[in-house]
């Protein structure tokens, strides 16, 4: 028999719940929403809307993107894309984009993409055919190169899969390693063939050098709205180098570069020599 | 016997070796651009020796195959089916190339600096078959063939003090025992005190000062055969040729201050070269030759030791290393007498824990 106090505290809470899982509901469709069209900012050279199977017709600034669409960039093409909620999508040439409906994921069919979602927003993913990221309020690029097949669909030569996050963080899944996620934070990087047996193990990249050199977040294509936080982010990072707490890969190669200098270098400079050393001994009996 | 067998210091005098490549790019200053000789050829005694040591020491890849290697790090073949970005992905300058790496930006290879950690508590065990244990005359042949093995406990302090500069203190102390001619056997107890300047201005070259202390002890640890006391200047240059393959020459003058006995004083000239070439992370192959002059200061006795060596390591663990080893040493003395060769062949294990 359930007591009278606890009658009354149920009648009470579920009213409350139902408010507060309202709550939560509402925005993320919203988000969702606003999630399932966009407009094109910014077009370089070839770069075409796909709205059917088999029609497509040239993108120019001012289009807009939505439900089955799906936007192709040719060679040396690039495109920019601004949603809504003020995340913005950029593609790199040869890359295939389209939404997923009813759901805050894109589907990145080939090609290399940047994405920045603005923080607070929901979670969203970005989804290849093998390969799943899902950001919360980040600054991302991914590129996705799908399999070669034969004619009878067999795999010649597996995909390939990289993403780096220039800020904040970014979790990504492997469709044939279920229940692991790999989370890659600012600065850091990973690149693996598709058909990887094992999670794949992520490094840390010059965020200055890529971001000058990325025609996806300078040159033509101007400046992110977040290129404050970015700059942060650079900015630790030439402090861990600076301190000497980060170095290039050939740095730790090269003695000259290294500091301190190893002590197995001196140790070499000793006689006796390791590791081959006649040992000493007194002379003859 | 005791206090009639002289101290036999060994030091190591390298030979030049062929090294036939390009310098990389990526690895060395502009400055360093050079062609290495192709071929350097020593005269030495045995040669049919030497040259097996040479054969089975270098890699057998031409300097084309060495840049093509290093190109093909950051090349898009490494998408194949070898690909294995993981054993070691920080290994590369660049990660991987592929099509979109225009649009995503150089994506340059980072990774934590090494940790240097000052303080260092070695402990090695060797054992070694050797041609001629007592070190006997060429000409009386009665070399003793047998088996020893040492055991080495060695501590080590080097702090930085300044940009470039290190203070080094050094002490140790080895167990030497012959399966056979147990008589043979010996202690060793050696500590130094020095600095340690790098040259970074000219080209990483590393001079050092040391004073050392020198003992040989008989077996039972108490008495003395030999003890020296000596300061020394060196010189070692650092060759690096690519991130697997390194050079190096040497050069060291050991004065003698004070030793007991007086007639066993000898001033020491080390002169040497050497080799090393590293497949993988976890294994070195090295070469090296040399040439010791020992100097006796009462009698005027001059000995010319050669020496040629080779070595794998493979490092098991972070602290544990294994070495298999040949050396080849043969002694010219301008006194009847002390003209005598040695082979050895062994195997090393040793510990080396740093803080």
């Amino acid at each position: 028999m359930t007591p009278v106090n606890m009658q009354y505290n149920q009648t009470k809470i579920l009213p409350g719940m139902a408010t507060i899982l309202l709550m939560f509901l509402v925005p993320a469709t919203s988000y969702a929403e606003k999630f399932n069209r966009a407009k094109v900012t910014k077009v370089i050279n070839d770069v075409r809307l796909l709205t059917g199977t088999k029609t497509s017709r040239p993108a120019s600034k001012g289009s807009v993107v939505s439900g089955k669409m799906a936007v192709r960039t040719g060679l040396k093409s690039r495109a920019q894309m601004d949603f809504p909620d003020a995340s913005i999508v950029r593609l790199g040439a040869n890359s295939v984009f389209s939404f997923i409906q009813s759901q805050r994921d894109v589907d990145l069919e080939k090609g290399t993409i940047l994405m920045q979602v603005p923080k607070s927003l929901g979670r969203t993913k970005i989804r290849t055919s093998s390969i799943s990221a899902a950001i919360t309020g980040t600054t991302i690029l991914i590129e996705y190169v799908p399999p070669i097949t034969n004619d009878a669909g067999e795999i010649i030569t597996p995909g390939t899969f990289k993403a780096i996050v220039i800020e904040g963080s970014l979790e990504l899944e492997l469709k044939n390693l279920p229940g692991q996620t790999l989370i890659l934070t600012a600065g850091e990087m990973a690149a693996f063939p598709t058909d990887i047996k094992v999670l794949p193990k992520k490094f840390v990249i010059d965020l200055g050098r890529l971001i000058k050199t990325s025609n996806l977040i300078e040159g033509d294509m101007g400046p992110l709205p977040n290129k404050p936080i970015m700059i942060r982010e650079v900015q630790n990072q030439n402090e861990q180098k600076k301190e000497g707490r980060l170095v290039e890969v050939s740095a730790n190669r090269n003695p000259e570069n290294l500091t301190p200098l190893p002590k197995d270098d001196i140790n070499n400079a000793r006689p006796p020599n390791p590791p081959v050393q006649l040992p000493e001994r007194p002379d003859r009996p | 016997m005791g206090k009639n067998r002289p101290p036999f210091t060994t030091y190591s005098l390298y030979l030049c070796f062929p090294l036939p490549f390009l310098l990389p790019n990526r690895v060395l200053k502009p400055s360093c651009y050079k062609k290495i000789p192709s071929i350097v050829t020593v005269k030495i005694q045995f040669c049919p020796f030497a040259v097996f040591l040479v054969c089975i020491a270098f890699p057998h890849e031409s300097s084309a195959q060495l840049l093509d290697n290093d190109r093909n790090q950051n090349s898009a073949s490494i998408w194949g089916k070898r690909f294995d970005p993981w054993a070691d992905p920080a290994s590369n300058d660049y990660a991987p190339a592929s099509p979109g790496d225009s649009d995503l930006g150089e994506q340059l290879v980072l990774m934590p600096a090494q940790e240097y950690l000052p303080f260092s508590l070695e402990l090695t065990e060797t054992v070694h078959w050797t041609s001629n244990a007592g070190l006997s005359d060429l000409d009386v042949r009665t070399e003793l063939e047998d088996i020893y093995s040492a055991t080495d406990l060695r501590f080590s302090y080097f702090p930085q003090i300044g940009d470039n500069s290190y203070f080094e203190f050094s002490t140790g102390y080895a167990i030497y025992r012959y399966m056979d001619y147990s008589s043979l056997n010996f202690d060793r107890f050696e500590t130094s005190v020095g600095l340690v300047h790098n040259f970074r201005d000219l080209n990483n070259l590393i001079g050092w000062t040391r004073f050392n202390y020198y003992r040989l002890l008989d077996s039972s640890g108490h008495d003395d055969l030999f003890t020296d006391y000596s300061l020394e200047l060196g010189l070692y240059y650092p060759i690096p040729l690519s991130s697997r393959h390194k050079a190096f020459g040497s050069y060291s003058s050991k004065f003698s201050l004070d030793a007991d006995p007086g007639s066993l004083r000898r001033h020491q000239h080390w002169i040497s070269g050497g080799y090393t070439y590293t497949p993988s992370d976890r294994f070195k192959i090295s070469a090296y030759g040399g040439l010791h002059v020992y100097d006796y200061v009462e009698s005027g006795r001059t000995d010319l030791l050669y020496d040629l060596g080779l070595a794998l390591t493979t490092h098991l663990t972070d602290r544990i290393d294994a070495v298999i080893s040949a050396n080849y040493s043969w002694n010219d003395s301008n006194t009847t007498g002390f003209d005598y060769e040695v082979a050895d062949i062994g195997a090393k294990l040793g510990l080396t824990m740093k803080f």
